[in-house]
């Protein structure tokens, strides 16, 4: 169960931005996905999402291949995503960004989910708001509750913890945990490497859009070639 | 053979002129982003201006088109980058197709204003009868003057573009403007430039077009919009292909019209030429099918924040009643030639109501409301002989499936390609469908003579249409009186309708829709059904809008329906709100209503002219007027009850002594006006709240401060800092280190 990508090909132009990657992300755990910046882990998810096409490669959910399949139908299909670069709907108040994600529901449950949600992810307070009105921290947090509206199986995080202050970050790491719990899948993509390592079980990097390793937290932490290319230590002499 | 090379040199010639006009669309679209629908009637101002030097001041031929190419067309151009378009940046696309849109209108009211149609002009060919023989043909020169001019135009641009550093600077500035402008170039000189060049090159196409025929804005204004269909060609892009669609398009009309249009003799000729007229348009609409799938588009940032407030049930309510009262009130203070006019106010209110939805709150710009109208108004008067109003569930029902029909082929497109694919649509139910003659269709089971269905279809019979007034339950609203009260109630019950629309589950998405396509679909929810909804909704409204419309006229022609009429609608509603729904009230009363040319007789031009000029203000305030202006001023009036009662009271009082005759009509309305005007200060006054602060540029942005000052003399707040990661897409700097930041 969860989700499982086979050598995944996108090229921009001349540019390799993935380059036969595959990682598989399985429901009940929280994956972590890192590499420094450029290294493809938006495109990615872009590509999973069915956002952005890929060259060649399969995209399997549960064991089924999605890759052909339109990005609503996959996201019907239980993929849930939040965006680096905030993708809220800015004129509608934070209810009803939630309200919207509630369309696949039955009619009556639409009402409680919401309110549900906004204790979850703490939003009772600015439930009234425009969401273009809101700080970045308190936006991610409206897109991962209006993307858990859908009722998601596999859910992709695109950074974000950023944005956010380390209460807010210890906050939401139990929030990760609680969900993966659930027996979610969560594919986290995240630059704070303190959040990665205390709370992704697997971890998979990416350098240059290509896949450097995969292994458990402790393995990725003492692996040489992650520490030289990412986390940016010198060689020991 | 000689018929052919005729036709094919007169379609060189059509080609040559469709590439200046497209090439000078392309290069000022690419080098600004905004596409200028004004772009004929441009080329109108510069075959009017030849005119006026050369056969009405009758200046030598030479001089008068120097003094157009190397004057008049210059001027034009950087006058309108200095005060319109230079404003626009920031903006959303829809609200730079409007001002560009309001551009037309306002130019052609202009020119009307100016050169008065009712006068001929005709202008003289450039050399004469001098002829050319080409293969035993004879060519007049000024035909190969047009054609050479084309070729010229194209490679001219291409080269400027590619071989020259003005040129470089412009396509770099398209990609990137503020990385064009950190390697030294100046986005306002490259814009400058471009719209120079575009504004001469339609005054070249309008002058080399003059001679061709008697000089007509409207006309000249709507050709060019052929024209489109050879830039849609080049993608809007590239300068090559442009070229080569102008040339496809330019044969394709000069075989259709040598081979099918001046030919009676042919089979089908009466259903044939309109099709020939209006070839280019589905030549328009079919490049747009060709076009590159686009991508699923993510959140904008604009300079202007949208607003869409949710109606309240009390509001709209109050709206619904009062347009009741209103118009039972009114009724019977007009002349019977005034109430008569006034009857066709609450269609056209209800058209500007159906675009509500589908520009407010959908943000799809489509330019073909009074399409649907049409379709509309013709159900009723082919079904309605006897005045049966469930011909009205039809007409709303035919016009939402043709909205469906047309929303399929144009799901894929998006901005400003969806308005073009609507505008050609507009264009050819215009030109073509509703001039069909009458035609019968029959179906029947292929290869016998077993015939399933067999109607015989009038549209307009080439004339007008006849539309009855309907009866219920034996109550008749054929008299005007009775009608204008009908339309204000179906017009009432309307508002409610789309005040539900708005306040369901629907309407949300609708926003979000328009909010984010991209974060819309991967939540599961499927934009393009969104999109065919709310286009099938909308056409249906429009649909019911043309029904009344159509009542309200009784025999309405064709061209009550035309595209223009359509746009003056849509700029209306725009201009004052396309989030309110009384906004659409306001704009059906201000496009129908006969108050404004009762007030200055010899001023038809005014109201169009009104629209042209609010709607090119528009850049700076894309909400429209009753939510940025009228909304706040009037808010302070229910919190100060003495003030509302007064008010009312003083209405109501001079109105009765009006009806008994005490006080005239015009008295009545100078106490209405001055009592309006006065009532949102005096209740301000009264509830001591301070005047509303004009909102600053600054705040309009959601800062603290000018930006160039934040930092410096005034503190960086807490929220600046939010609002400026948002802005430029980086996470904020978080306060604690964290191990490694982005
Ligand atoms: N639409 C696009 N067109 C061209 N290049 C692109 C496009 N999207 C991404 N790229 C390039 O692909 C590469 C991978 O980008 P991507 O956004 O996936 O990186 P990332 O790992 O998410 O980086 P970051 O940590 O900064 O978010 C980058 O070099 C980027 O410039
Ligand atoms: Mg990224």
């Amino acid at each position: 169960m969860g989700l499982e990508i086979s050598g995944v090909s996108v090229r921009f132009g001349g540019l390799h931005a993935l380059d036969d990657v595959s990682i598989d992300a399985r429901g009940g755990m929280i994956t972590g996905l890192i590499g420094p910046n450029g290294a493809g882990k938006t495109t990615l998810f872009n590509v999973i999402t069915g956002v952005q096409r890929a060259a060649s490669g399969r995209v399997l959910l549960d064991d089924t291949r999605i890759d052909r399949v339109p990005a609503h139908r996959r996201a019907r299909l239980g993929l849930g995503r939040t965006f680096q670069r905030l993708e809220l709907f800015g004129s509608l108040s934070v209810r009803e960004n939630i309200r919207v994600a509630t369309g696949a529901l039955p009619r009556s449950r639409r009402e409680a989910t919401v309110n549900q949600l906004l204790d979850r992810v703490g939003l009772g307070d600015v439930a009234d708001e425009r969401a273009d009105a809101l700080s970045t921290g308190v936006g991610r947090m409206l897109e991962l509750a209006r993307c858990l509206a859908a009722e998601p199986s596999v859910l992709l995080l695109d950074e974000p913890a950023s944005g956010q202050d380390d209460q807010d970050t210890a906050r939401f790491a139990a929030l990760l945990t609680s969900l993966a719990a659930d027996g979610m899948a969560v594919l986290l993509v995240e630059h704070d490497m303190e959040l990665v390592m205390g709370v992704c079980e697997r971890v998979h990097v990416l350098e240059f859009g290509r896949l450097i390793a995969s292994g458990t937290a402790e393995e990725i932490k003492n692996d040489e070639r992650v520490r030289v290319a990412y986390l940016g230590e010198e060689v020991p002499a | 053979m000689n018929e052919f090379i005729g036709f094919t040199v007169s379609g060189l010639v059509s080609a040559g002129l469709y590439a200046i006009v497209a090439c000078g669309l392309t290069l000022t679209y690419t080098t600004t982003g905004i596409f200028n629908w004004a772009h004929g009637a441009l080329v109108a101002v510069g075959a009017f201006s030849y005119w006026q030097f050369a056969v009405d001041w009758g200046l030598p031929t030479p001089l008068a088109a120097a003094i157009c190419l190397l004057l008049v067309g210059p001027l034009m151009g950087v006058t309108l980058e200095a005060v319109i378009m230079h404003r626009l940046e920031g903006t959303s696309e829809a609200t730079r197709m409007v001002v560009t849109l309001a551009l037309l209108l306002g130019v052609l009211a202009g020119m009307n204003w100016i050169w008065p149609p009712s006068q001929q002009r005709l202008v003289p060919r450039i050399a004469g009868g001098h002829v050319l023989t080409v293969l035993g043909q004879r060519v007049p020169y000024s035909d190969i003057l047009v054609i050479a001019t084309g070729l010229l135009v194209a490679v001219g641009l291409r080269t400027l573009l590619y071989r020259t550093r003005a040129g470089v600077e412009m396509r770099a500035t398209v990609d990137d403007r503020t990385l064009a402008t950190l390697n030294g170039a100046s986005p306002s000189r490259t814009a400058m430039r471009s719209w120079a060049i575009g504004s001469t090159l339609a005054v070249l196409a309008g002058i080399l077009i003059a001679p061709r025929g008697a000089l007509s804005a409207t006309t000249l204004a709507l050709l060019i919009v052929n024209a489109y269909a050879a830039a849609v060609i080049g993608r809007l892009r590239s300068l090559p292909m442009t070229f080569v669609g102008a040339v496809i398009l330019g044969l394709a009309t000069g075989y259709a019209q040598g081979y099918v249009g001046s030919r009676q003799d042919i089979t089908g000729y009466q259903y044939l030429v309109g099709l020939v007229n209006v070839l280019p348009v589905v030549v328009l609409f079919v490049a747009l099918q060709f076009l590159p799938q686009s991508r699923l588009r993510g959140a904008r940032v604009l300079r202007v924040k949208e607003v869409s407030s949710r109606p309240t049930w009390p509001g709209t309510l109050v709206l619904a009643v009062s347009v009741v009262i209103v118009a039972v009130a009114v009724a019977p203070l007009l002349s019977p030639g005034d109430l008569n006019s006034v009857t066709k106010v609450w269609g056209l209110a209800i058209v500007a109501l159906s675009l509500v939805p589908l520009v407010g709150y959908g943000g799809r710009l489509s330019v073909c409301p009074l399409s649907f109208a049409a379709i509309g108004a013709v159900v009723v008067s082919h079904l309605g002989g006897s005045g049966n109003p469930v011909v009205i569930i039809w007409a709303v029902l035919i016009a939402a499936a043709c909205g469906a029909v047309l929303s399929l082929t144009v799901i894929r497109l998006s901005g400003l390609y969806l308005s073009l694919a609507t505008a050609a649509f507009a264009v050819m139910l215009d030109n073509w469908i509703l001039t069909l003659p009458k035609f019968t269709a029959v179906i029947r089971v292929p290869f016998t003579d077993v015939t399933l269905y067999r109607h015989e279809i009038t549209i307009f019979e080439g004339g007008s249409l006849d539309v009855r007034r309907p009866s219920f339950f034996g109550v008749h609203t054929t008299g005007d009186h009775a009608f204008f009260i009908y339309g204000a109630v179906v017009f009432a019950l309307v508002t409610l309708v789309v005040a539900a629309v708005r306040r369901s589950d629907f309407g949300l998405r609708l926003i979000a829709l328009k909010d984010s396509p991209v974060g819309y679909a991967t939540l599961g929810l499927n934009g393009r059904l969104t999109s065919m909804a709310v286009f099938a909704f909308s056409a249906g409204l429009a649909g019911l809008g043309g029904a009344v419309y159509g009542a309200a006229i009784q025999r309405p022609s064709p061209n009550v329906f035309s595209f223009f009429s359509g746009l003056s609608i849509l700029l209306a509603v725009v201009i004052l709100g396309v989030n309110s729904i009384g906004a659409a009230a306001a704009a059906g009363v201000f496009v129908g209503g006969p108050a404004l040319t009762n007030l200055f007789p010899g001023l038809a031009q005014l109201s169009s002219t009104l629209i042209g000029t609010a709607g090119i203000g528009l850049g700076d305030n894309p909400n429209g007027a009753v939510p940025a202006e009228m909304r706040p001023r009037w808010r302070p009036v229910p919190r100060a009850p003495v003030v509302l009662v007064g008010g009312l009271a003083a209405v109501v009082i001079t109105y009765f002594l009006t009806l008994a005759g005490v006080l005239g009509n015009w008295t009545f309305a100078t106490v209405l006006v001055v009592v309006l005007l006065a009532m949102p200060p005096v209740a301000r006054y009264v509830a001591e709240i301070p005047a509303p602060r004009p909102v600053r540029d600054a705040e309009a942005d959601g800062l603290s401060g000018p930006p160039e000052l934040l930092g410096l003399t005034l503190p960086v707040t807490s929220a600046d800092l939010d609002r400026v990661s948002r802005e430029i897409s980086v996470p904020r700097p978080r306060p604690t280190g964290g191990s490694h930041g982005t």
